[in-house]
């Protein structure tokens, strides 16, 4: 009778469990991931490498990869400040060093340092006459300074930035 | 009939009952909703509401939830070409962020929700800008891109999105491209 009785409240409990709750799992994280544990839909811990126990379907790891995400534009085309034109490439590389500020940085984290590098260096870019950009380290450092601190909020590392092709053209509008 | 008996008698049918729900219960996977994001709650296919960050468990196909990102999506805008109050030709680049402003409207309304909000912020970025004399100068962009924002999310508010952070990258007119930047050696 006492087995019955166990074995019964076992299956309701298992019941209980899978519609309220969620079955235990687990999920292991290499050493080059990062995790944002998340329980009813709310941050609750970060977690680093290893093997973690999460109650599926009640909680959820947002996994982010810190390994360097590689930037490479070449053939971009500016206007400068007097009106004429450059074409310029950039390469870059930067990491996640935050992993809950990458998380709610941008839909795909990923793009961050795409666009927080190509709208800098095009800025700084669009403000410099071709005399100032004779100077290309100075021009790099000017973009990097401008892109440190808006990749630091969103939760990543500058890791590298350089202009890898520059052209002064006559024309804007080619 | 002693309670063992009857015991017995309800053990089976509640044991057989209990597998064929959770059985049941696999093919109706639970929505888990982030912080982040929201779910468009659908019941007979008609709209029902917008739930907030959770974890639901459907138990019929009646119910549907769609989960949208609410988070920004960068965009770079590159080389508009348009032209001024003053018919002077000139060229805009920018970065901006779209995001959800109202999940159910950006959910029924656009397909995929960034790439068709870009075509509606490009033709109202450039009629905004052409009502402006352009001027590269740093108070202009600042205004620019405040006329921008406001532009482009009165129209972008009926699809349910927004755009926020619009950064002027680029700004020329036509009076300084006729210039040759480099001389004549």
């Amino acid at each position: 009778m006492i087995i019955t009785i166990v074995c019964l409240a076992f299956i309701l409990a298992t019941v209980a469990m899978r519609v309220f709750g969620g079955r235990p799992g687990s999920v292991t994280l290499l050493e080059y991931q990062r995790a944002v544990l998340y329980r009813k839909g709310l941050p609750v811990r970060e977690v680093g490498t290893g093997r973690h126990l999460v109650f599926t379907g009640v909680e959820k790891l947002m996994i982010v990869d810190t390994r360097p995400i590689q930037v490479s534009y070449e053939g971009q085309a500016v206007a400068l400040r007097d009106g004429s034109a450059a074409l310029y490439g950039v390469s870059g590389a930067a990491r996640v060093q935050d992993a809950r500020k990458a998380i709610y940085a941008a839909g795909n984290y990923n793009h961050v340092p795409a666009f927080v590098l190509l709208c800098c260096a095009r800025s700084v870019l669009n403000n410099c006459t071709p005399t100032e950009l004779k100077a290309k380290e100075a021009v790099a450092d000017r973009i990097m300074e401008r892109a440190k601190p808006r990749l630091v909020a969103a939760g990543f590392e500058l890791l590298s930035f350089r202009l890898t092709q520059f052209a002064l053209t006559q024309r804007a509008f080619e | 009939m002693n309670f063992n008996d009857v015991l017995s008698l309800i053990f089976f049918p509640v044991a057989i009952a209990a597998i064929l729900f959770v059985y049941y219960l696999r093919r109706f996977p639970r929505i888990y909703v982030p912080d982040y994001a929201r779910g468009v709650r659908y019941v007979g296919g008609s709209f029902r509401d917008v739930l907030g960050p959770g974890s639901y468990q459907n138990f019929t196909r009646r119910v549907q939830i769609e989960v949208v990102d609410m988070r920004p999506v960068p965009v770079i805008l590159d080389r508009i070409f348009y032209r001024d109050a003053l018919q002077s030709d000139s060229v805009v680049s920018l970065g901006a962020e779209v995001l959800v402003d109202d999940p159910y409207l950006a959910a029924t309304s656009l397909k995929n929700k960034v790439a068709d909000s870009l075509p509606i912020v490009r033709d109202t970025l450039r009629s905004a800008l052409s009502r402006g004399i352009a001027d590269a100068s740093p108070e202009y962009r600042v205004k620019a891109a405040g006329d921008i924002t406001g532009a482009v999310n009165a129209e972008l508010k009926r699809h349910g999105m927004k755009i926020s952070n619009v950064e002027i990258t680029e700004l020329s007119s036509r009076s300084t491209f006729g210039r040759p930047a480099i001389g004549p050696n």
